[in-house]
């Protein structure tokens, strides 16, 4: 129970900072407990036309049945739309402070993540923050809608609404057995269902691979047998689906055979008229359908936990520093100092020394995953070293103010990666000055950028595609080379920068 | 191969012509329908029990009839939802088996006009929704319209007056949801937009947030994703307003509906034409009557709106393939009759990539048993060359043969065995290294002869620093690996399969230097006697080589052994000068 309470409260620390329409709030719930009035009164008003029409039809009581009507429909109108508009903005908060926070987390956070699961903690996840709100709505109003309906069942019959309570305790036992049933269908089926997505996403993404290898059949069988597990699973969810209307249907019975056996002595003895024994019956039949959307609740509840447990963790992940010394002119020279850093298990730097003189062209080489590209994450502070430490002059690079520092470098790597958008817009990325046109194209020649762009239709406001697909990985190179110089940076990093160009590139590059 | 009218129209020949090929559990869904009749039929008779019931007919027999027939209805409709659900779910598994196999099958042209979200969703998503409204309608319109038709008879035995009341209100009702339909495919068309382009920019980002912290972004970033959330927000909120005004206009009807039928059972109840049973019976009727019929418009909405998600499946399904089986086992048994390594001669060749050429009449041939380099300029066509050997694409014009045999005539399983291909920037799939050494490998494959080929590619070093070595898990895409450490991986798988020729689209352009010249020396040691292939940028590779073949801009401007061609041809000579100046700037 504690460890629930302490869960829960995490949990709210999602919404802190996230602006909640209160107001709005209350008014869905005022709107959705009218509607729930506004039926009950629709029962007891068609249970008294009944005892009415043997005489005559009361017109008085035919215009209220209407007038009712029309405002259950109403109140009920007015609770979706505004409660839909509130789960939104609800949504949209949560995302905001989601994204907010991804931008302030350090690099070695998104190590152990992918990108896919990351990106769906934005959009999928966070479109279920409404969840709580929208379950505490509807709890308040079944509550409510409870007592009433009772309350009016009682009033028509005391005996009658007391045999009714004992299905009671049979109905919440039930009630809990058949929500974590469907839980747990809802889970399986989830699990497998990323699987098989994931399966399809890599095979279709490496199809030419299949191919080459000859392997169209073996992976034939093996989605086969991924489709069958997730068939498997699904079957479970059909099992929580119809037992739940099993449930249903065997209340519903039980509460007829109640109030017809029982109702009917108490017709025989004029103790209730016929209309009030189906008064009492409809609303019953209410109040079962109104239990059973709790077993939903129920579901919807756990279902939301997971998906917050995922946003709060990321939520609650310590951020980047961002304070520090203002970083200004690069007039010292750095130095590693016995820096030794690891990837988790897998060490990659040990005891390493060395210094990059101011204003000098360093190189380093070293064979294929001798940890060079890990020494130019620890130069821009993507990651702290372990062991040592990396010092400007004397100061040791951790003082600056982050972005000051890196405000300092432009790098250019090994995977060149560009954003959609134009070729323009990927050449000024990052650059916060103001840029002439003469200025743009200087660069463009100077990073042999230029030619291949003119002869793009559309020239530099050509879009560069997602992940920049339009261009070759030689020209994405180019791009990006540009993209560094026009930051004018105190140090430039050049990761391979030339790995994807032909000779004759290369040598305008250099 | 451009069939916009089905994608856009809605083209269900198509989709039926499909259900017909995939194995949909005809026996579940016949028992289905049987059920599905029941259901219906004991349906029918709930709303004069209920009757009987609330005119208060409180005999011994009346209630006991009533509560047995409660009991039976709701076990009917527990196995009525059951075995539903379990036939929509057997199918869809069916038919993704069956498009899956398809898929796998498909001809690259194809493949590379579509995205790959694009195909998986295909199998995924538009193919459960689609298989499965269309088998549900299959099981569910007969014995809806089997009810509906006796449930209006049964009502005209009360009085023929009362189906006039409650079909007067069916065409306001068939237009409402006509209008609202509409319009709410409208709004959901533009929430899949825009959670597509918040998808979409959020996908890019997050795989590039080192490159926002690097150039100091994130303001700008921030404020763009606040946009894109702004935007989906509006249009979720203009879905909730669609929503609000269909459940409203729903009402109204509802309520001017009950009471044209109160309206008239009122009065001919009052002039004694009905009994007061009949009367809540027909009251019950109406409101199953009408449901029944918002049900039929439902399903045609539904029909047309899954309209372009099924034409998405019958495109896949009905992609150009390969080779069929009948073709290839027609075809099979000429790749083994040919000598082990066998000439490769490519004749007068041309290839587009749709408008764009890539070949322009190309003819070069390796001699068996050789090794020939492939140079030229990026764009020019040396990928091209190794995908259509492997036939991957056909060429449009001349041929390519294989010991003079044309391989548009081969089997395609054999003549892709008779390749080893490194392909560039290769993939690996997720797995244990060892899977993605023996990935298509049928032999079994001893772990000696696993490290063998790991260490003479150099991946054996890394492999065994890994915390299982051979066992250890790669991620998707082998993202856990760096660039050379794949190329290795991959190096490594292709020498394991040792076919008789080698294709090597720049295998050691992510290896550092001295790695790339011991994997080079290995591949000439360990397929010494076989046909080879080379694509590279690296000059230095190619001048112990007697057969180069220059390409520029699809065309073949020289061919020939290294002195060769530094006399003769001019783009040889700029290539390898060039590489020269830069190694002594270096």
């Amino acid at each position: 129970m504690k460890k629930l309470f302490m869960r829960f409260r995490r949990y709210i620390g999602i919404f802190k900072g996230v602006h909640i329409p209160w107001i709005m709030l209350v008014l869905a719930l005022f709107a959705a407990i009218t509607e729930s009035q506004f039926l009950v009164t629709q029962a007891t008003l068609t249970a008294d036309i009944i005892d009415g029409t043997q005489q005559a039809i009361n017109q008085t009581k035919l215009i209220r049945f209407v007038l009712v009507t029309l405002g259950s429909a109403a109140a009920g109108l007015l609770s979706t739309l505004i409660s839909g508009w509130t789960y939104q903005k609800i949504n949209l908060g949560v995302r905001n402070k989601l994204w907010n926070k991804l931008m302030l987390l350090p690099t070695k956070y998104y190590d152990g993540e992918s990108g896919d699961a990351l990106v769906s903690r934005v959009t999928t996840d966070a479109s279920q923050s409404y969840v709580y709100f929208h379950v505490a709505i509807n709890l308040i109003t079944v509550i409510y809608a409870a007592v009433v309906s009772f309350v009016q069942m009682y009033r028509y019959s005391p005996v009658l609404s007391r045999y009714f309570l004992i299905l009671f305790p049979v109905f919440v036992l039930m009630a809990w057995l058949f929500g974590k049933l469907n839980f747990i269908a809802g889970q399986k089926g989830q699990t497998t269902m990323s699987k098989t997505l994931g399966y399809l996403v890599e095979m279709t993404r490496n199809l030419r691979l299949v191919k080459a290898a000859r392997m169209e059949y073996s992976e034939q069988q093996r989605g086969k047998s991924l489709f069958n597990k997730q068939f498997k699973a699904s079957i479970w969810a059909v099992f929580g689906g119809s037992s739940t209307i099993l449930l249903v249907q065997l209340l519903s019975c039980a509460a007829t055979a109640i109030t017809f056996i029982a109702g009917r002595s108490l017709v025989n003895i004029g103790d209730v008229t016929i209309g009030k024994l189906l008064g009492f019956y409809t609303i019953s039949n209410m109040l079962i359908v109104r239990f059973t959307q709790l077993l939903m609740f129920y579901g919807m509840l756990k279902q939301g936990n997971g998906q917050m447990e995922k946003i709060s963790e990321i939520l609650d992940a310590p951020e980047e520093k961002q304070d520090g010394i203002e970083f200004d002119v690069s007039d010292q020279d750095i130095h590693a100092e016995h820096v030794g850093f690891s990837y988790g298990e897998r060490n990659v730097l040990q005891d390493v020394n060395f210094t990059i003189p101011k204003g000098k062209i360093t190189a380093i080489i070293g064979s294929n995953g001798a940890g060079k590209s890990t020494m130019f994450k620890l130069l821009e502070r993507m990651y702290d070293p372990e062991e040592g430490s990396i010092r400007f002059g004397e100061t040791d690079v951790k003082t600056f103010n982050m972005r000051s520092w890196r405000e300092s470098f432009a790098i250019v790597s090994q995977d060149k990666p560009l954003l959609s958008g134009t070729v323009r817009e990927n050449i000024l990325y990052g650059t916060k000055r103001n840029v002439s046109e003469e200025e743009l194209i200087h660069v463009a020649k100077q990073a042999n950028v230029y030619d291949f762009v003119m002869e793009t239709p559309g020239g530099f406001d050509a879009q560069v595609g997602m992940f920049g697909g339009n261009f070759s990985g030689g020209q994405r190179q180019c791009i990006a080379i540009a993209r560094a110089m026009m930051r004018n940076p105190d140090y430039l990093l050049l990761d391979e920068a030339t790995s994807n160009l032909d000779a004759r590139s290369e040598q305008v590059v250099s | 191969m451009k069939r916009k009218a089905s994608a856009g129209g809605g083209n269900w020949g198509g989709f039926i012509r499909m259900l017909g090929q995939i194995n949909l559990p005809w026996l579940l869904i016949a028992v289905a329908f049987v059920v599905e009749l029941g259901y219906n039929h004991v349906l029918l008779s709930l709303p004069t029990t209920t009757a009987a019931l609330m005119s208060g007919s409180l005999e011994d027999k009346a209630l006991r009839d009533a509560i047995l027939y409660y009991l039976s209805y709701g076990l009917v409709v527990t196995l009525e939802t059951a075995i539903l659900g379990i036939v929509g779910r057997l199918s869809v598994r069916n038919a993704r088996t069956k498009i899956w196999g398809g898929m796998t099958r498909v001809r690259m042209d194809y493949y590379d006009s579509h995205t790959p979200t694009a195909l998986s969703s295909a199998v995924t998503n538009d193919l459960e929704e689609s298989v499965r409204l269309l088998v549900s309608l299959m099981i569910r319109t007969i014995p809806s319209i089997y009810y509906l038709v006796a449930a209006i008879l049964t009502i005209g035995e009360y009085d023929f007056l009362l189906v006039l009341s409650i079909l007067i209100p069916l065409p306001l009702r068939y237009l409402e949801m006509v209008i609202i339909g509409r319009w709410n495919y409208r709004t959901q068309s533009g929430i899949f937009a825009r959670i597509g382009m918040l998808t979409g920019y959020l996908a890019e980002r997050v795989k590039n947030l080192p490159l926002i912290k690097h150039f100091c972004t994130e303001e700008q970033e921030l404020k763009n994703g606040q946009e894109a959330s702004e935007d989906l927000f509006k249009a979720n909120v203009k879905a909730v307003k669609v929503d609000s005004a269909a459940i409203g206009v729903n009402q109204v009807i509802t309520v001017v509906q009950q009471i044209v039928v109160v309206f008239f059972g009122v009065i001919l109840l009052q002039k004694g034409r009905i009994t007061l049973a009949q009367w809540v019976a027909f009251f019950l009727f109406s409101a199953n009557i009408s449901s029944r019929f918002v049900t039929f418009v439902q399903d045609w909405q539904s029909l047309k709106s899954i309209q372009g998600q099924a034409a998405r499946v019958v495109e896949v399904v009905e992609a150009p393939k390969e080779q069929t089986e009948q073709e290839a086992k027609a075809a099979a048994g000429y790749v083994a009759r040919m000598a082990h390594s066998p000439e490769v001669r490519f004749e007068n060749v041309s290839f587009a990539y749709g408008e764009k050429p890539a070949l322009n009449n190309v003819s070069f041939t390796v001699p068996a048993g050789t090794a020939a380099a492939i140079v030229g300029l990026s764009g020019s066509g040396k990928t091209t060359l190794l995908n259509l050997l492997e036939r991957f694409y056909e060429t449009d014009r001349g041929r390519i043969a294989l010991n003079g045999e044309d391989i548009g005539k081969l089997s395609l399983k054999e003549l892709r065995g008779k390749f080893s291909y490194v392909q560039q920037d290769a993939g690996v799939f997720s797995g244990t290294v060892r899977e993605v050494l023996t990935y298509g490998i049928d032999r079994e494959v001893k772990d000696d002869e696993l490290i063998e080929a790991t260490k003479n590619t150099g991946a054996w070093e890394f492999i065994q620093a890994l915390p299982d070595a051979l066992d250890t898990e790669i991620a998707a895409d082998g993202q856990s690996l760096s660039g050379g450490q794949r190329q290795r991986l991959v190096l490594a798988r292709e020498f394991l399969r040792n076919a008789d020729v080698l294709l090597l689209d720049e295998p050691t352009s992510a290896l550092d230097a001295t790695t790339a010249k011991a994997v080079e020396e290995t591949v000439f040691r360990v397929f010494n006697g076989k046909t080879i292939l080379m694509i590279t940028h690296d000059m230095s590779l190619v001048n112990n080589m007697d057969n180069i073949v220059v390409l520029r801009d699809g065309d073949l401007v020289g061919q020939g052994s290294y002195d060769d061609l530094l006399k003769d041809c001019a783009l040889f000579r700029e290539m390898v000068s060039a590489q020269h100046r830069e190694a002594v700037a270096v």
